[in-house]
C-alpha cells in the first residue's frame, strides 16, 4: 500500500546559523524544516526569514512541545499557536514527537520516554485525535532515542509506534538514527524494528548523526550520518519505496555547504534506489516563487 | 506489585531530571530495565545532564552580556541554581529564564558586580523585543489632532517590543562589550548611571541612551499613567521633542482618553 503523505525530497533544517546564506543565495534545496516553536512565538526575523523560505521551497513544521504523551492536559495556548503558524505557512508536513517533555505544568525541555503499554496507547491515541482535529490535518509522530526502559512494557517500541499511528490516523516520521542508537542502547536488531513498521503509515525519514558516550549512543545531532544508517535507508527505500528525507544537524552545526553535500549523499541514494530522476513529487516540486 | 500508572512514572521521572534531582533510587530500580551492564536508574544521568545543559545553553543566549561579565564557570552555578529555585512552566525554551532578573537580585556572587540584575533586565527587554508583533503605529497627524484640553488625560499604548531600564550603572556600555574579550574590557561602572531604551524598528532590535527626565515620563506612561500624572517634571519644548522622537520611530501604537 503506497504512502498517502506528500514526498517532497531531500531538505535540510531552518536554522539560525544559515539565515544569512540561505537568504543570500536560495540555493537549490528540495525543502527546509522549521522547529515550529522557533517561530510560532516569534513576529521578528526568525518568522520573516521563514515566510521568504517559504516563497521558495516546500517547508516542514517540526515541533519538540506538543508533549502527546504526557498527562496534563494537552495545552490550547500551544496547539493555538501552532495552528496559527500552520495556517500561515501553509507545510507540506506538521510533525512532533512520540514522547512527553513535562508534568504537572513544568516543562523537562526532552524528549523523555514512554513505557510502552497499552494504557499509553489509549491516551495517546485519543490526544493526537484531538490535535489532528483542531488542526485540520494529519500529523506525523516521531520515535525518539532513549537512555532508558521501562520494566512494564508490555510490547516493543515498535508496536507502540504503530498502534498510536494506526488508531490515531497519525503517520510515522521514522527518525533512522534514533532507531540505530535504541538498537544499540536496547540492544535489540534495527532491521526488526524496520520489518515491523508498515509502508502506508510512513510520512518522513529523518537522517542524523550520534556520539558514542562509551556504553551507550547518545543523538546528538553533531555529526555526519555514519554507514550503517545509511545503509538502513538504503534498505527502507528499497523496501517502502520514496520517502521525503531530512538531513537534521543541530549541535556542532557545520557550514551550510557540508549540510548540502550531506542531503546530496540522501538524494543520490533516494535516485538510485526509487529509479527515479527526481526524488520530488510533482505537485508540491515547483516553488512558489 | 501494582504496575505503575503512566502519570505516576512521569511524576517520578520528573523528580530524577529536575534539579535537585535525586531520591527514590528503590523505586527506579524497580521501574526501569538494566542497561547492558548498567543499572537503569543510573542512565537517568542523561536527561538530568540534559535538563540542566538546556537551561544553561538557553540562558546564555538570551543573557549574553551576564554570560560574558562573570564567565563560564559561574555562569554554569548561576544556570544551575536558577534551574532549582525556578523550574520551566514555558514550553518554549527561549523564555524560561524570564525569572533572572530578580534571581540575581539575591544571587551571592552579585555582590561582586552589582550591575547584574540591571543588565540583566536589558537583555530579557532586547529578548522581548526581537520577538515582538509590531503594531500599526500612529502618526503625527492624530497626536496633532488631540484637542489641548484633553491632553493632561491621554494615555498612550506603546510598541510591545518598547522597554526601558533605568540602572545606577552603565548598563548599555557593558552590554555593548559582551562580544569583546574579556581582558579588552575595562569600563568605568562607578558613578555612571544609565536609562536605556529599548525597541525594534523593523527587524533590527536597537538599545540607545535616554535622558533621565524622558526615561521617567516614559517610564511612567509604559506603565499606564496619564500624560498629566507622567509629566511632572520637563519643559514643554522637551515633552514635544520627545514625543516627536517617538512617533517618528513609531512607537506609540494608540491613545487613549
Amino acid at each position: 500500500m503506497a504512502s498517502h503523505w506528500p514526498t517532497i525530497g531531500c531538505g535540510v533544517g531552518l536554522r539560525t546559523e544559515h539565515y544569512e546564506t540561505i537568504t543570500r543565495d536560495w540555493p537549490s534545496m528540495d525543502w527546509f524544516e522549521a522547529i515550529s516553536e522557533n517561530f510560532m512565538d516569534s513576529a521578528g526575523r526568525p518568522l520573516h526569514v521563514l515566510e521568504q523560505v517559504r516563497q521558495r521551497y516546500p517547508v516542514a513544521l517540526h515541533g519538540v512541545s506538543l508533549s502527546i504523551g504526557s498527562t496534563d492536559p494537552l495545552n490550547p495556548s500551544y496547539l493555538q499557536r501552532l495552528k496559527a503558524l500552520a495556517d500561515r505557512i501553509d507545510p507540506a508536513i506538521v510533525s512532533d514527537h512520540l514522547c512527553w517533555t513535562g508534568v504537572d505544568g513544568q516543562n523537562l525541555h526532552d524528549l523523555l520516554p514512554l513505557p510502552f503499554t497499552e494504557e499509553a496507547v489509549q491516551h495517546i491515541a485519543g490526544r493526537v485525535e484531538q490535535v489532528q482535529a483542531f488542526l485540520g490535518r494529519r500529523i506525523l509522530l516521531e520515535n525518539v532515542s532513549t537512555y532508558v526502559t521501562y520494566r512494564h512494557s508490555t510490547m516493543p517500541e515498535w508496536e507502540f509506534l504503530t498502534a498510536i499511528a494506526q488508531r490515531s490516523g497519525c503517520g510515522i516520521l521514522l527518525d533512522l538514527n534514533n532507531i540505530y542508537v535504541n538498537a544499540y542502547n536496547h540492544q535489540f536488531d534495527p532491521y526488526d524494528y524496520l520489518r515491523h513498521i508498515p509502508r502506508e503509515l510512513v510520512g518522513q525519514f529523518h537522517l542524523a548523526g550520534h556520539t558514542d558516550c562509551g556504553g551507550y549512543l547518545f543523538d546528538t545531532h553533531s555529526a555526519p550520518v555514519i554507514e550503517p544508517v545509511w545503509a538502513m535507508y538504503r534498505w527502507a527505500l528499497q523496501h517502502w519505496g520514496p520517502v521525503t528525507t531530512l538531513i537534521e544537524w543541530d549541535e556542532s552545526i557545520p557550514p551550510f555547504a557540508r549540510l548540502v553535500e550531506e542531503a546530496d549523499k540522501a538524494r543520490a541514494i533516494y535516485v538510485e534506489v526509487c529509479g527515479t530522476d527526481q526524488p520530488v513529487s510533482p505537485p508540491l516540486a515547483s516553488p512558489r516563487r | 506489585m501494582a504496575e505503575p500508572s503512566l502519570r505516576d512514572v512521569q511524576r517520578w521521572m520528573k523528580t530524577q531530571i529536575q534539579p535537585p534531582a535525586g531520591g527514590a533510587v528503590r523505586a527506579a530500580q524497580q521501574w526501569l530495565n538494566p542497561q547492558r551492564d548498567t543499572p537503569g536508574f543510573e542512565r537517568l544521568h542523561v536527561y538530568a545532564h540534559g535538563y540542566l545543559a538546556r537551561m544553561q545553553e538557553s540562558l546564555a543566549e538570551v543573557y549574553e552580556a551576564v554570560h560574558h561579565v562573570v564567565g563560564e564557570q559561574a555562569f554554569a552555578g548561576l544556570a544551575g541554581a536558577y534551574a532549582a529555585r525556578h523550574p520551566s512552566h514555558d514550553y518554549n525554551l527561549s523564555f524560561a529564564g524570564r525569572s533572572l532578573p530578580e534571581f540575581l537580585a539575591a544571587w551571592p556572587r552579585t555582590a561582586q558586580w552589582p550591575f547584574l540584575p540591571d543588565l540583566a533586565r536589558l537583555e530579557w527587554g532586547v529578548c522581548q523585543a526581537f520577538h515582538a508583533q509590531l503594531q500599526p503605529p500612529v502618526d503625527a497627524g492624530q497626536l496633532a489632532s488631540v484637542a489641548p484640553s484633553d491632553w493632561e488625560r491621554m494615555r498612550f499604548a506603546f510598541q510591545p517590543s518598547v522597554s526601558c531600564v533605568a540602572s545606577a550603572w552603565p548598563i548599555l556600555d557593558i552590554w555593548e562589550a559582551r562580544q569583546r574579550p574579556r581582558q579588552a574590557i575595562d569600563i568605568d561602572v562607578v558613578g555612571r548611571p544609565q536609562q536605556v531604551l529599548v525597541f525594534r524598528e523593523g527587524l533590527t532590535v536597537r538599545c540607545e541612551l535616554l535622558d533621565p527626565a524622558e526615561q521617567r515620563v516614559l517610564r511612567a506612561l509604559l506603565d499606564g499613567a496619564m500624560l498629566g500624572e507622567a509629566c511632572a517634571e520637563g519643559s514643554a519644548e522637551a515633552l514635544s521633542a520627545w514625543f516627536n522622537q517617538w512617533t517618528r520611530r513609531g512607537l506609540i501604537t494608540a491613545l487613549h482618553l
